[in-house]
């Protein structure tokens, strides 16, 4: 281990030192006994490094000489018959026309024979490729205008953002806001639809799902009529309400999910405002067939159909087929 | 001769103790330790950093050369030192200079005669 430290001491000494003398000292070392004898011998090792490199400068050779010596004992040299040194101008001469050449070169990288870039898309007149300056600069000097069209609108996203917000379970079902019930916002619905429960009844009410009359003097009957509309004619409301009973139990809350699912007409998982928002035909029907049945039950019977004063009307409900009439 | 010996003296210990060393025979590196401490009676111990780097400048100075080991040592890596005739001038001039100043501190260092009442 001493000795291990006391080569690594010879070793940073100078090399003209321990080429001489670095064998003999180590010999010497070796000599040494004990213990106390080679830590002493590591000391001197000590102060004669901090000695050849501070003290004994006059021993060196320059790196430059020492490497020229280096090279003239292992490498071949060309050797000439008159002692040459160039002449200070020829040095400047030389460094000069290195420049020049350096700049030549680096011209003609930048400047000269490279391959055409070419630009997909611009949009000339006939098909042929346009070659585009190198530097993004000139960019701007490009008779190319690219305009991106926007997206075409969807007609129903207008009647789907107001729909949204009238009909409340709609507006909480779709927590992201962008008219469009994702499959995670279904499978959500039932912790959704418990924020509309304001009574903390269990249950839904058409009230709690968006249903308003706006007037406190129509009578009971006619809301209730109304209600009843409202919680049918919205697939949503309707999808929910799976007894159609006017509100939305605590069991219809959870199987939510199920029912929603029943809305996916395309089968794409996600419920957008063309599944969700009613046909117009039917809302129009719906409300026609509120007007007929006067007495609110569901039915037209043959004293609501005389009684209307259009004949045009009654002529088509003796014709309809669809419209259940009892005598 | 006088003048080119006089640039060389005084001499630091070392390397008055190095020539005076190699002033009977060469010696290798280990022997001028010895000796040294022979001279000395081990009052003076050089290390192996000490004495190489004052022979480097011994031998810079042409005081001490390099000759070549004994026959039977002609493998070893001990290298032997002798003095130059140089060196041997120098070593006469230092040890002329030191019995100068020994006589000199004799004198200064007579003890004082009690004067008489």
């Amino acid at each position: 281990m001493l000795r291990t430290v006391y080569i690594l001491l010879l070793d940073l000494h100078p090399g003209h030192f321990r080429q001489r003398f670095g064998a003999e000292m180590l010999n010497l070392f070796e000599d040494a006994s004990g213990l106390r004898q080679p830590i002493l011998l590591i000391g001197d090792g000590l102060l004669s490094l901090v000695r050849q490199w501070i003290f004994r400068s006059e021993f060196r050779r320059p790196l430059a000489t020492q490497w020229v010596h280096h090279l003239a004992e292992s490498a071949p040299q060309f050797r000439t018959l008159d002692q040459y040194a160039p002449q200070g101008s020829a040095v400047l001469s030389g460094v000069g026309l290195a420049a020049v050449t350096f700049g030549l070169f680096a011209a003609l990288i930048g400047y000269g024979v490279h391959e055409q870039r070419l630009l997909v898309g611009a949009r000339y007149p006939s098909p042929r490729l346009v070659p585009v300056a190198r530097s993004p600069f000139e960019a701007a000097d490009l008779n190319t205008a690219i305009k991106v069209a926007p997206p075409p609108e969807d007609p129903l996203r207008g009647i789907a953002a107001v729909y949204f917000k009238i009909i409340r379970a709609l507006n909480v079902l779709d927590s992201d806001k962008d008219l469009v019930i994702s499959p995670w916002e279904i499978f959500t619905a039932p912790a959704a639809l418990r924020k509309l429960d304001i009574d903390h009844d269990g249950k839904l009410s058409a009230e709690e799902l968006g249903f308003s009359m706006g007037s406190n003097s129509t009578p009971k009957e006619i809301v209730e009529r109304a209600r009843l509309a409202f919680m049918r004619e919205n697939p949503v409301l309707a999808a929910l309400d799976a007894d159609h009973d006017g509100e939305v139990s605590t069991a219809e809350i959870a199987n939510s999910f199920r029912s929603l699912k029943t809305l996916d007409r395309n089968g794409d998982g996600s419920l957008t405002p063309d599944e969700l928002i009613p046909d117009q035909q039917n809302v129009k029907a719906a409300m026609l067939f509120m007007t007929l049945d006067s007495n609110g039950d569901g039915l037209i019977s043959r004293e609501e159909r005389e009684s209307q004063e259009e004949p045009s009307l009654r002529g088509l409900l003796q014709s309809a087929d669809r419209i259940t009439m009892v005598s | 001769m006088k003048d080119s010996v006089d640039e060389f003296t005084p001499l630091a210990p070392a390397r008055l103790h190095i020539l005076l060393a190699l002033a009977g025979e060469s010696l290798h590196g280990y022997g001028i330790m010895q000796e040294v401490l022979r001279q000395t009676e081990s009052r003076y111990k050089l290390g192996p950093g000490t004495l190489y780097d004052n022979l480097q400048r011994l031998m810079k100075q042409k005081l001490v050369e390099e000759v070549a080991g004994l026959p039977e040592e002609e493998n070893s890596r001990r290298r032997y030192y002798r003095l130059t005739s140089l060196g041997r001038g120098v070593l006469a001039a230092e040890v002329a200079r030191l019995e100068g100043v020994i006589k000199t501190a004799r004198t200064h260092l007579k003890p004082l005669q009690p004067r008489r009442a």
